[in-house]
């Protein structure tokens, strides 16, 4: 089994606040998720996840709930502030220059 | 932008608020998330067995997620630091005769360096509490390697004209305590209170304003004698008018003089002297003559008996100016050139040679006067800064003591550091953590030591005040004693705690994982060099101690010197008082007849052997120092002669024992009108008058040897004044008949035990004299151990310290060895097995603790060779190389020292081989 790809720092927020853009949801959700739409290229640990969603709670642009789950358990859920819709635009701008470029790199060498 | 500010505080402090909850949160959360993985990996149909794997090994991990999650929170730091307080406070209670000794030994040393700290703070460092003291300056004239800070009136009134333009200028007198009645009860209610005479602007320079009434301004300061009002301090409100807003108005009588009171000054102000006492009361220095002040004046040919202000001739004011630093070179210039313009005229000096190089060698000096002025300082500053030292030193003996303790526990607690490092803690938080607890007990035993020097600072100015109760100097601690002992109880926990922490997070984890193995004879060389740092530690302590036991028993060699001065009074059979017949409004005519009153009805008491009065008396504190020619003696250049006047009753010397060696002492025939007489002490008739006798020659206070002179008719032996430090000085007697000067002292010569007569000669005195009031009656010789106050204080404290100081160095040699010996056990159980005697084994661990003595005394002795160099001048008697100082302070350490290492190693030499060899 090969080493899941490491993250890039600030890419992982960058995850997590898109994919609570559609729809709150809690941690494991949000791990699901991300494995699911990127096809098991992109697996989440739990050691990187939650530090990652407290960091962003306590900036303020995630906001945490608890609530029950469909099968009826309780779960902390994670939705997407207005402050941090602002953030994902401006990280995921920054993003498409900062591929773009590392594309262009590499088509042209 | 705001708002994003606003939520972060308010997370942060929620989560730090709440952190039981959070933590609740976090756990159910994390739980939450392991077991939707368990089933989502059972769900993908994987064997049982495997399905838990991930999820146990997530698990296992968990403690690292929560703490990665712990540390997202802003307020991390903080939470950190308050549990490693709880875990500290912890471990503090588990052990706590560690805690006990460590925080009560930093609570003495850190107490009693910040009470030292706070008596210094408040005589030497401390600024007035006036607006811009630094603006103010204390002039003093600088003559022939003499400073004097005194002026007369009329120098004060010409320097005001001079630098008018650029600078302010006051003048005060020296504080002198007066007798004060109100208005209307008589004389027997009065009660002193301490009066300071000012110039008009004295109020004005300081920048003060009145809490009521109003203060003392330059109207009150124009005609002699005819301002009768008084400013008095907040103190005295309270004290004496209940803080009545109608005091303001009230006539109180001052010596005899009815002043008004006029207003009262903030309870911020205490004037302008540092001292044991403050003003009650500040007058027009007009009014000198009016309420009798005499005191501390320089006369050069005035009359005392006259007023004072417009007399140039008599010194007697202090001069605080101020100005911009700036101006004072130009200020202190003109000044100068002023004041040698003044002596050009007065003296025609112009025609001697040499008055004229004396005068223009003087100059005018202008030094801070921010801290007001204090001969308290000038008394106190090195003696301070002595016992500063001495009790930096002795803390720094208690926390090498702390530290030896905590390597020791380092040790114990090595497998728990092991531990604790090889699940993951960080070496850093561990050294943060241990740093944490020697920090809390460091400030503990600070705050504890706060407590100390509040009191502490109180008693050492009692000690230092000849056991009164000073409360004219406020020692209370402000924010810089305050920070002075956090400060100290930060930097001792760094000291004591950073080696110790070190040492024990610097684990070789496999080593120290493995059972620990008590130190066999092969494995000692760690260990070894692990104690290498408790011995040093001891070696210094020693090297301290002594450092102090010789400074201890420096002044005590001192001050026996000092005991042995023969002060040439009989002081064991004199008894001795003052009183003070002009404030007791007797007129000058009226006094020949009241002294010979006092003389005879005191000699009359059955047990009295013989009375007398002078006008200083013996160690009274007062003395008249004056310039005289000698007949038949010719003055080197730069030489000026200088007597010690005094002016006594017939029967003084008979009174207090001194010895006629040649000529006749007074008698009933020097009257008003004979010829004037003088009976001059030994050494004055040894430097003057050679081999020859000086009966029948003259001295003069002037050139002339005219009329005025005086014929000298004996010879006494030579006595002390006041000071026991001083060599021998000149002194001339003169009769009280020939004099108008006042007599202020009463000599009583006791047949038998002098302390029962004191009552009589009281109820005596108010019988015939019943205005008259008298000091305390007391034997000479408590005047004279109270002059050597300064010395047996600082015996006494450097004794203390010194003790204390080679008890916590024994302490820690005791320990050091001791725990060499259990670490030696096996080996010394093998040694004992193979036939060591007794006595070998004994000398093998005494040979330890004695090469850590040796190295005290290798580095101690020239320690102290070069700081008691510096203390010189404290020293009676003695010089800092004193040999039998030095023997006795090596000695008492060796043969402590010795002691202390004796109890470890009779143990070791009781060592069972059996048990000791089983046991490895």
């Amino acid at each position: 089994m090969g080493k899941p790809t490491d993250l890039l720092q600030g890419t992982l927020d960058l995850l997590i606040l898109k994919t609570l853009a559609l729809e709150p949801m809690h941690g494991w959700g949000i791990t699901l998720r991300i494995q699911q739409i990127s096809g098991d290229v992109l697996q989440v640990q739990p050691g990187s996840l939650y530090p990652a969603l407290h960091r962003l709670e306590h900036q303020g642009w995630i906001l945490a709930k608890w609530a029950q789950t469909d099968a009826g358990r309780r779960a902390k859920y994670y939705s997407l502030t207005r402050a941090g819709r602002q953030q994902l635009e401006r990280e995921a701008k920054q993003w498409r220059r900062l591929s773009g470029a590392v594309t262009t790199l590499l088509d042209t060498v | 932008m705001a708002t994003r500010f606003h939520h972060r505080v308010r997370m942060a402090l929620r989560s730090f608020l709440r952190r039981p909850a959070a933590e609740r949160e976090l756990d159910d959360e994390l739980q939450f998330h392991f077991r939707e993985m368990e089933a989502h990996e059972a769900t993908r149909g994987s064997a049982r067995a495997e399905a838990h794997s991930p999820a146990r090994r997530h698990f296992g991990g968990s403690d690292q997620v929560k703490e990665a999650c712990r540390d997202m929170r802003t307020l991390r730091p903080f939470e950190n630091l308050l549990r490693d307080l709880r875990f500290g406070a912890r471990l503090l209670t588990r052990s706590p005769i560690f805690t006990v000794v460590a925080v009560v030994s930093l609570a003495l040393g850190i107490g009693a360096s910040s009470a030292i700290f706070s008596v210094i703070n408040a005589i030497v460092l401390r600024a007035l509490p006036v607006d811009q003291p630094e603006q103010l300056y204390v002039a003093q004239v600088a003559r022939m390697e003499q400073l004097d800070p005194r002026f007369s009136y009329p120098a004060y009134q010409g320097i005001g004209e001079l630098v008018a333009e650029r600078a302010e200028v006051a003048a005060v007198s020296s504080i002198q305590s007066m007798q004060i009645g109100t208005a209307g009860s008589n004389d027997a209610t009065a009660e002193s209170a301490e009066v300071q005479l000012v110039s008009g602007d004295y109020f004005s320079v300081l920048r003060q304003h009145p809490q009521i009434g109003r203060l003392l301004g330059p109207g009150d300061n124009r005609t002699l004698d005819a301002h009768p009002v008084a400013v008095i301090s907040d103190a005295y409100w309270s004290r004496k008018f209940g803080r009545a807003t109608n005091a303001v108005g009230r006539v109180v009588i001052a010596n005899g003089t009815p002043m008004t009171i006029v207003g009262v000054t903030t309870p911020r102000f205490f004037g302008t002297t540092v001292g044991t006492r403050n003003p009650d009361m500040w007058v027009p220095v007009m009014m000198q003559a009016a309420v009798h002040y005499a005191s501390d004046m320089g006369n050069i040919n005035g009359d005392s008996q006259k007023p004072w202000p417009p007399q140039r001739e008599i010194s007697w004011l202090n001069l605080f100016l101020r100005m911009p630093a700036g101006a004072v070179p130009a200020v202190s210039e003109a000044m100068t050139l002023a004041m040698r313009r003044d002596y050009a005229q007065r003296s025609g000096y112009q025609d001697d040679a040499e008055l004229r190089r004396h005068y223009q060698s003087s100059r005018v000096v202008l030094a801070s006067g921010s801290r007001g002025l204090s001969r308290m300082r000038g008394d106190l500053t090195t003696p301070l800064l002595v016992l500063f030292v001495m009790v930096g030193l002795l803390l720094a003996i208690a926390c090498a003591n702390i530290a030896s303790l905590l390597l020791a526990r380092a040790t114990t607690r090595h497998r728990e550091m092991a531990i604790r490092l090889s699940i993951g803690a960080g070496r850093q938080r561990l050294v943060r953590q241990l740093l944490t607890e020697s920090l809390l007990l460091a400030l503990i035993g600070g705050a504890l030591g706060l407590v100390v020097a509040y009191w502490g600072s109180s008693g050492l100015l009692i000690l230092v005040n000849d056991g009164t109760p000073v409360t004219a100097i406020d020692v209370r601690p402000d924010w810089r004693v305050v920070g002075f002992a956090l400060a100290v109880s930060l930097s001792t926990g760094l000291f004591f705690g950073l080696l110790p922490a070190r040492r024990s997070t610097h684990v070789q984890l496999a080593d120290a994982l493995k059972a620990q193995t008590r130190g066999a004879i092969g494995s000692s060389s760690r260990v070894g060099r692990r104690w290498l740092g408790g011995r040093l530690l001891v070696a210094a302590q020693m090297a301290f101690s002594l450092l102090l036991l010789i400074v201890a028993a420096l002044f005590a060699r001192s001050l026996q010197e000092l005991t042995r001065v023969d002060i040439g009074f009989d002081r064991d059979r004199l008894l001795v008082t003052r009183v003070d017949p002009r404030a007791a409004g007797y007129t000058q005519a009226q006094l020949p007849a009241l002294y010979r009153r006092i003389v005879e009805h005191v000699s009359a008491l059955p047990g009295v052997a013989g009375a007398s009065m002078s006008a200083s008396g013996p160690f009274s504190g007062s003395h008249w120092i004056s310039a005289f020619e000698a007949e038949g003696y010719t003055r080197g250049r730069d030489e000026q002669l200088r007597v010690l006047n005094e002016v006594v009753t017939t029967d003084y010397f008979r009174t207090v024992g001194l010895t006629l060696l040649s000529g006749r002492v007074f008698g009933p025939e020097d009257v008003v009108n004979s010829r004037k007489v003088s009976v001059i002490n030994q050494t004055m008739a040894r430097r003057y008058f050679g081999s020859k006798s000086p009966i029948g020659k003259r001295w003069s206070y002037d050139e002339e040897f005219d009329e005025e002179a005086f014929e000298i008719i004996g010879v006494v032996q030579d006595a002390r004044s006041d000071d026991l430090t001083a060599g021998a000085v000149n002194m001339a007697y003169r009769p009280v008949t020939q004099s108008d000067d006042y007599l202020a002292s009463i000599e009583v010569r006791a047949a038998g035990a002098p302390a029962a007569l004191a009552a009589e000669i009281r109820s005596t005195l108010r019988e015939a004299e019943p205005r008259l009031r008298l000091a305390p009656i007391e034997p000479l010789g408590d005047r004279v151990v109270r002059a050597m106050s300064q010395e047996r204080l600082m015996t006494s404290l450097t004794m203390a310290f010194g003790g204390v100081a080679l008890f916590l160095a024994c302490l820690g040699l005791y320990g050091t060895i001791s725990y060499a010996v259990t670490r030696r056990t096996t080996e010394l159980g093998v040694r004992i097995a193979l036939g060591a005697g007794c006595g070998a084994v004994q000398w093998l661990i005494m040979r330890e603790a004695l090469t850590l003595v040796l190295m005290g005394l290798i580095v101690g002795l020239p320690l102290a060779f070069l700081a008691t160099r510096t203390m010189a001048t404290l020293f009676y008697g003695i010089t800092p190389v004193d040999p039998a100082a030095h023997s006795a302070a090596v000695a008492t350490l060796v043969v402590i020292a010795a002691l202390a290492a004796y109890l470890p190693a009779r143990r070791a030499s009781h060592v069972d081989p059996m048990r000791a060899l089983r046991s490895e």
